[in-house]
């Protein structure tokens, strides 16, 4: 911080003002960036044994199976009000039948893993944030270290790694939910046949959709994690401090969810 | 202070040599020397916020000096990769906030140390951590308890029971009675003499509490202004007034008025 205040002080007499707070913020933004990548480096360097199974199946309930009913309601009515939407702009020009394959596709290849990801991001990254923040402030992370126990193995890594392995799964569980929400509005509301319904969805899906899609998820999953731990481990400062590191967690993790998923949007665009 | 090493009767187990560690701005260990030899049990005491936990975490290599040096059996600490963790593995630590981990329950507190390093199975480590809590006094029914269900005192005996559970060599102890009756604090300090008496463990201690000090002491070191102001023999915890430094008598009979108390307005 002390170099970015020297370099500021620099712009200043250069560009005035707005120069100096460009110049502050950028560095601040790439001493937030070298950190971040210390800390990935110590979690992949932590792939090795001692495994922790029980810490890791403790993170799978608690993000897989705990986050099931927020998802399951987010994806069921995003794809109720999607069957419906899609058909008052697609009456406009007589092509109700395609709502079918707009449900299907909206699904699988964006709303599926993006609405999941804020949700968990919003569930489990503050949750992680505060816990591991608890744990740093309350001097448990040196009590680990103490006792010979390296915390990003014993923490950090089970968290990471459940999520990245469940993220795919609840998004192909919000897959098909939204899809059903999307066939009970078409079926019950709009006067689609059932059958045809059903079939138009299959025919028209492709592997890549959902494939894109579970891609994403398990992204999104790194992402979550990676922001609730990173901001937990370096929570400071009592009870004030574990509350800032989950808010961190949680909007740091909603953006970069939404910037990878358009870059990886755009990788599968071009191929 | 290095020519220490001639002094003692056998070369010391932990040997600091003019440690020097800040907070930003805040200097708190300005050339911190301190030896101590094996099997000694050594009570550090100082004024509240002088830097006597702050040491106990840099031996852990929780917080790591930015000058000086600290020796393990003649093992340089800070610039030897690989010997904090060894040392690590010898030290068994008690936290002044206890620092019990409130997702698992106490036995697992207490037997985390058996689980990690010995490798021992959870039955047998069970069995050890049941031991463990009996000799802080604390029943078996304990043990299926959580953390957040124990009040401050049983809190600092699980946290004691974690400490020793390994038997390990070296033991740190950052104020082991506060917030114990007196009853319990006789029992602490008996525990914590048996360590080094019986079981031949190095002791370094944090305590506030003098009676205490001067039970489980072999040497006594005061803490002020960043080092080690005076140190001595704990026989001078009974009679402050023949040791001859100001500091150490003030500290004793716990007056206001001092050299201790000058710098601590400083601040
Ligand atoms: N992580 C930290 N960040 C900033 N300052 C710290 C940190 N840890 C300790 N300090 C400062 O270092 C000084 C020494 O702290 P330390 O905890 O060692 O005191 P202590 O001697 O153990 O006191 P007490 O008897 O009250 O426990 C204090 O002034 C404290 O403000
Ligand atoms: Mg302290």
């Amino acid at each position: 911080m002390n170099t970015a205040t020297r370099y500021a002080r620099h712009g200043a007499r250069f560009g005035g003002e707005g120069l100096r707070l460009t110049g502050a913020l950028s560095l601040r933004f790439t001493a937030a960036l070298g950190r971040l990548t210390l800390f990935t480096g110590r979690i992949l360097s932590a792939v090795a044994p001692p495994w922790y199974g029980r810490n890791f199946v403790r993170q799978l309930i608690e993000i897989g199976y705990f986050s099931l009913p927020v998802v399951g309601m987010t994806a069921i009515f995003t794809g109720m009000v999607l069957a419906l939407q899609s058909y008052t702009g697609f009456a406009r020009f007589s092509a109700e039948s395609a709502i079918p394959n707009v449900v299907v596709v909206s699904i699988t290849r964006e709303l599926g893993p993006v609405l999941a990801g804020l949700m968990v991001a919003g569930r489990v990254g503050a949750a992680m944030a505060a816990e591991i923040g608890t744990m740093r402030v309350t001097e448990q992370i040196d009590a680990l270290e103490a006792l010979s126990t390296d915390p990003f193995r014993y923490l950090v890594l089970p968290r990471v790694l459940a999520a990245v392995l469940v993220m795919p799964i609840l998004v192909f569980i919000a897959d098909i939910i939204g899809v059903m929400g999307g066939y009970f509005i078409a079926t019950q509301r709009l006067g689609f046949a059932s059958g045809s319904y059903l079939q138009n969805t299959l025919d028209f899906l492709e592997f890549q959709d959902v494939f894109s899609g579970l891609v994403k998820a398990a992204a999104f999953g790194f992402i979550i994690a990676l922001m609730g731990c990173y901001h937990g481990y370096r929570s400071r400062g009592g009870a004030q401090g574990v509350g800032a590191a989950a808010t961190y967690a949680v909007v740091s993790a909603s953006i970069l969810i939404l910037t990878f998923n358009y870059l990886i949007t755009e990788i599968f665009f071009a191929q | 202070m290095t020519d220490a090493t001639d002094n003692a009767p056998s070369a010391p187990q932990i040997s600091a040599e003019g440690l020097f560690l800040s907070f930003g701005k805040k200097e708190v260990l300005k050339n911190f020397s301190l030896n101590i030899g094996r099997g000694e049990s050594v009570v550090i005491l100082g004024r509240s916020g002088c830097g006597k936990s702050v040491f106990l975490k840099c031996l852990l290599g929780l917080l790591r000096p930015d000058d000086g040096k600290l020796f393990w059996q003649n093992r340089d600490l800070l610039k030897e990769r690989g010997a904090p963790r060894e040392l690590r593995q010898r030290i068994g630590m008690l936290f002044q906030s206890s620092a019990l981990f409130d997702s698992l329950t106490v036995w697992e507190n207490v037997a985390f140390g058996l689980l990690a390093t010995k490798r021992m199975n959870r039955a047998e480590a069970y069995d050890v951590a049941i031991e463990r809590l009996a000799e802080v006094e604390l029943p078996p029914e304990t043990a299926l308890l959580s953390p957040a269900e124990l009040s401050g005192g049983m809190k600092k005996r699980v946290g004691l029971a974690r400490a020793v559970a390994t038997r390990p060599e070296i033991l740190l102890f950052d104020e082991p009675t506060s917030g114990l009756d007196p009853i319990m604090t006789r029992i602490i300090d008996d525990l914590i003499l048996g360590s080094v008496k019986s079981l031949g463990a190095t002791a370094i201690t944090v305590t506030h509490d003098m009676q205490s000090a001067a039970r489980i002491a072999d040497r006594v070191a005061l803490l002020h202004g960043g080092s080690i102001c005076w140190q001595g023999g704990v026989d001078a915890l009974a009679a402050p007034e023949d040791a001859g430094n100001p500091s150490l008598l003030q500290f004793v009979r716990g007056e206001s008025r001092g050299p201790l108390a000058l710098s601590a307005e400083k601040e």
